[in-house]
């Protein structure tokens, strides 16, 4: 055998042109094929809802990849739906608010919850914005969330987050307004991604294999997060470290913001500015936030930035659209003090939130009755104006001054965090 | 512009292709050399005149030469060569040369930092090579588009494989610039499985090593288990990567009916650090060898000589001479390697770890037969211990080439060694329950990491290895068409230890209809993972 094999290449007698040409074009046809199954079967899954493929019961309904990549997917969705509402906020409100949710006054249906994870409220902005090119909304309801109006040093990322995250190219108009000339380009190249990408391919056959399935997290074609992934982690490992795993996450965060001090509370301004100059009625929301944060803010000394916050959001809202309705319900109350299950407890779950900073959405179904009218309790959320924000801080310290006599015990668990962070 | 990526792929090359099909012969060169610059200018427009001004500077110095008696071009060879690496140690070390003066001395001097420009140490070498082979009157007088061509030709100008003049500018001279089917079956496929090797393969097992990395360079300690992962898995993530690239480089060559010089030949399979070198960046190896280690040892060799030192390095001559003659140029060529890879400490760790590896492994071929006389037992055991010490001794000094600090080299490789203790993920003791304490009193720690990282990461290992390991690589395969001036030895003949050879020796690639199937699905993969678009490792050099 070895001695037939010649050291070095040999002029063989080459095959004919068109045994290479029938190569070739083989090869074409089963590349163009492959990818043509590839790009039918993103298409028909479609996994991020950027086709607005309508989907099958029991095998492509549900989109988990969605909840992963909703930079993308909202940005396309909201193009589509023509909703009466338009939820804007972060996380919280992303979980929180879910616009199928029978608390909505027929007047606001249909709902689109355009909140995005992570989001800072200049991301809402230009959210809002670009949603506005298509859209006609009677209402915008905005979350304004203190901490999340919190500018922190941002971390490097690889490609495939930059994709996700990237989303201003993307968008029908740049953040002021103006036409994106990178529209196009980026809308292409979502395409792309969304058919002919191993995220997708993998992504597609994750949803068709996750239907149904109550551990995974979905997104609604509402655009909500369902909250599987805190429902999921909650019964697993049980809601007192869900809670301390947020606090940890987030307590270093809130110290580390402390050396600059920047909040976004100008975009949050523009955002009812431009909701209103559109014709929507707006809403504001500061939505309420578990003790363990409003204890952290407290022994980090950062209580008073929050007050600040607070009353500059209320005179720059009301001095945007006088017509604004700005409902606080953050402060001590039984939905935001719930007692803590024991460490290791699994079986005894939190009413109201998932930890502290997401709020279940049987919580946002109450305040979203609490702001269309419907009956609640009284106490429950109050309207803010300028003539009445100073009394609610007061009243804010007062019931944390009670609590912290109260509970020596969480201020403690939260004092312990906080000393870790300060080492 | 990326080879991998969606503008080359379907825009800049099917363009180029056509052009260079369609115009007359001269024109289709010129539309080459204005492609390639276009390629360049898609990276940095601003350092285009950088490459343009550095080819006009040497076509004039060359033809200066050329137009001068062979005796008298020292003088135009060496302002030529100065103004050349000038450039270069500008560029590429200014800025290192500046921190290490201010590390060393704890002066503040400053200097802004200067952006490599891409390709300077692939073009500069070329165009070195060829003065110093018209000094020596190895080179003719060049016509401009020939010489421009041999320098910015797209395939090869941004990371290699570095040509030389010799094989290149007769080829452009002669080349029809045409269409044909062979070349464009046979280029296509080494384009395609270049692109899967880096797109799938590359990319796929880099992003489980990185995070690694990134901890052993913010001084995390790295347990035994992770710091092999990382070592191992950087290994194959670059020969994947350069690898890719160069097959790449050659199939589009190959396409314009070009043939490069190979790059690479299984060099995972060596059993020894000198074949290894052999076989991997082989261009780099043929223009360290010929331009800096043997005018180094030869002169070695004289200055000997000159003393009346006439004993060899050989095993009756003395170690002084192998010292002096072998040992001192490896390690400077060694050093000039591990400096023209990067401007940075860890790439000097790098070069001087590989030149301790080939001087031992030098004087071990001399010294051997001294103690160890039985060839056949001598290849029965080294060829599988070889194979493993080689790999491992080239996958620590790329675990320096990769670490972001010296220090973070330094943490891998102590991990390595055990230095930082073994940890599992303790996902595994609550599902195996008892585990630890039975492992404790090795211990192996368990602590929360998550399992999926660690399964990924030794998931893609392995299978790379077998890759790397098992079957003949691309050139081989596609032996009987030649893709590559320079060729390997056929896969039959290939003396490496080659487990199941059998089952591959007949996997000659020929223009059949499951070959078609096969490479399509092979490009389906890498188009798909175009999205994701990462640069090469060499494009920083």
């Amino acid at each position: 055998m070895d001695g037939a094999v010649p050291d070095t290449p040999v002029e063989a007698s080459p095959p004919a042109a068109h045994r290479m040409a029938r190569y070739l074009a083989i090869w074409a046809v089963s590349l163009v094929l492959m990818l043509t199954a590839i790009v039918a079967l993103c298409v028909l899954v479609d996994p991020y809802r950027a086709f607005g493929t309508p989907g099958i019961a029991g095998l492509t309904l549900q989109k988990p990849a969605a909840v992963r990549w909703s930079r993308l997917s909202k940005a396309y969705m909201v193009q589509r739906v023509h909703p009466a509402t338009l939820l804007l906020g972060s996380s919280s409100a992303d979980v929180g608010f879910n616009p199928d949710g029978p608390a909505w006054p027929a007047s606001f249906r249909p709902v689109f919850n355009l909140a995005i994870d992570g989001a800072l409220p200049d991301t809402n902005l230009h959210y809002l914005r670009h949603a506005l090119v298509s859209a006609t909304p009677a209402h915008v309801v905005i979350e304004a969330n203190f901490i999340e109006s919190m500018v922190l040093p941002s971390a490097p990322m690889d490609a495939a987050a930059h994709t996700q995250f990237d989303f201003a190219p993307r968008m029908r108009v740049t953040v002021n307004g103006l036409p994106n000339p990178g529209y196009f380009g980026a809308h292409v190249a979502d395409i792309v991604f969304a058919t002919l990408s191993v995220t997708s391919l993998s992504d597609s056959i994750d949803t068709l294999l996750h239907q149904g399935d109550p551990s995974e997290v979905y997104e609604t074609a509402s655009g909500w997060n369902d909250g599987g992934a805190l429902r999921r982690w909650a019964a697993n490992d049980g809601f007192y470290r869900l809670m301390m795993n947020k606090d940890q996450a987030k307590i270093p965060q809130y110290a580390a913001w402390r050396r600059d001090k920047v909040l976004q509370i100008a975009p949050v301004v523009e955002m009812v500015r431009v909701a209103r100059a559109h014709g929507a009625a707006v809403t504001l929301v500061i939505p309420p936030n578990y003790v363990d944060e409003m204890e952290a803010l407290r022994q980090l000394g950062i209580d008073a930035d929050y007050d600040a916050w607070k009353s500059a959001l209320v005179a720059g809202v009301e001095a945007a659209d006088a017509n604004a309705a700005i409902w606080d319900f953050s402060g001590y109350a039984p939905y935001t003090t719930e007692a803590l299950p024991a460490p290791g407890d699994v079986s005894h779950r939190l009413r109201f939130v998932w930890e502290s900073v997401h709020f279940q959405s049987g919580l946002g179904d109450l305040m979203i009755a609490r702001m269309t009218g419907a009956a609640t309790p009284a106490d429950f959320g109050v309207r803010l104006t300028t003539a009445n924000v100073a009394a609610r801080i007061m009243s804010y310290h007062a019931g944390q001054a009670a609590w912290v006599r109260d509970h020596p015990g969480d201020v403690a668990r939260v004092a312990a965090m906080v000393r870790d962070v300060q080492k | 512009m990326l080879f991998n990526s969606y503008a080359f792929i379907f825009a800049f090359l099917p363009v180029v292709l056509c052009g260079c099909f369609l115009l007359p012969r001269v024109a289709a060169q010129y539309w080459l050399i204005a492609a390639s610059l276009g390629f360049y200018a898609s990276w940095s427009l601003r350092y285009l005149p950088l490459l343009v001004g550095s080819i006009l500077f040497n076509f004039l110095i060359a033809r200066l030469m050329a137009g001068t008696p062979e005796g008298r071009r020292g003088a135009l060879m060496a302002i030529g060569i100065a103004v050349d690496i000038g450039l270069l140690a500008y560029y590429k070390y200014t800025n290192f040369l500046v921190d290490t003066v201010n590390l060393l001395s704890g002066s503040q001097f400053f200097v802004s930092q200067i952006l490599l420009p891409l390709g300077i140490s692939f073009y500069t070498f070329q165009q070195i090579t060829l003065l110093v082979d018209l000094s020596g009157g190895a080179a003719g007088k060049p016509r401009l588009r020939d010489f421009g061509l041999f320098v910015v030709f797209f395939p090869h100008l941004i990371a290699g494989p570095i040509v030389h003049h010799s094989e290149m500018i007769p080829q452009f001279a002669r080349a029809r610039y045409r269409f044909e089917w062979e070349n464009m079956a046979v280029g296509a496929t080494l384009f395609t499985v270049g692109l899967f090797k880096k797109a799938v393969l590359a990319d796929g097992v880099a992003a489980n090593v990185l995070p690694i990395y990134m901890d052993a360079d913010h001084g995390h300690a790295i347990t035994l288990i992770y710091a092999w992962g990382a070592c191992l898995g950087f290994a194959l993530q670059m020969y994947f990567d350069f690898s890719g690239y160069s097959d790449m480089a050659l199939g589009l060559a190959r396409m314009l009916g070009l043939k490069l010089p190979m790059n690479f030949n299984s060099p995972l399979k060596s059993s020894a650090i000198i074949d290894y070198w052999a076989c991997w960046h082989i261009t780099l190896t043929r223009f360290l060898t010929a331009y800096v280690y043997n005018p180094m040892a030869m002169r070695l060799v004289r200055w000997r000589h000159a003393r009346g030192w006439r004993r060899g390095p050989g095993p009756r001559g003395t170690v002084g001479a192998a010292v002096s003659v072998i040992a001192a140029p490896t390690m400077a060529t060694m050093f000039l390697s591990g400096l023209w890879h990067g401007a940075g400490f860890t790439y000097l760790v790098f070069g001087l770890l590989h030149g301790c590896y080939l001087s031992i492994n030098h004087f071990w071929r001399l010294y051997r037969p001294r103690f160890w006389r039985n060839e056949a037992s001598h290849a029965r055991v080294m060829r599988p211990v070889g194979l493993v010490l080689t790999f491992v001794a080239a996958a620590v000094a790329l675990t320096y080439f990769h670490a972001g600090t010296v220090a973070g080299g330094n943490d891998i490789v102590a991990g390595m060694a055990g230095l930082h203790g073994i940890a599992l993920p303790d996902v595994i003791d609550s599902r195996m329950h008892g585990l630890a304490a039975r492992l404790a009193h090795l211990g192996i720690v368990f602590l929360p990491l998550p399992l999926p990282v660690l399964l990924a990461l030794y998931g893609w290992i392995l299978p790379l290895l077998a890759i790397a390991l098992v079957p003949p690589n691309m050139l081989q395969v596609l032996f009987k068409y030649a893709p590559a001036i320079t060729m390997p030895l056929p896969y039959q003949r290939d003396p490496r230890i080659q487990p199941l050879r059998g089952l591959f020796e007949r996997l000659a690639w020929r223009p059949s209809a499951g070959w078609a199937v096969a490479v399509a699905a092979l490009s389906l993969c890498g188009i798909l993972a175009l999205n994701q678009v990462t640069s090469f490792l060499y494009w920083q050099f």
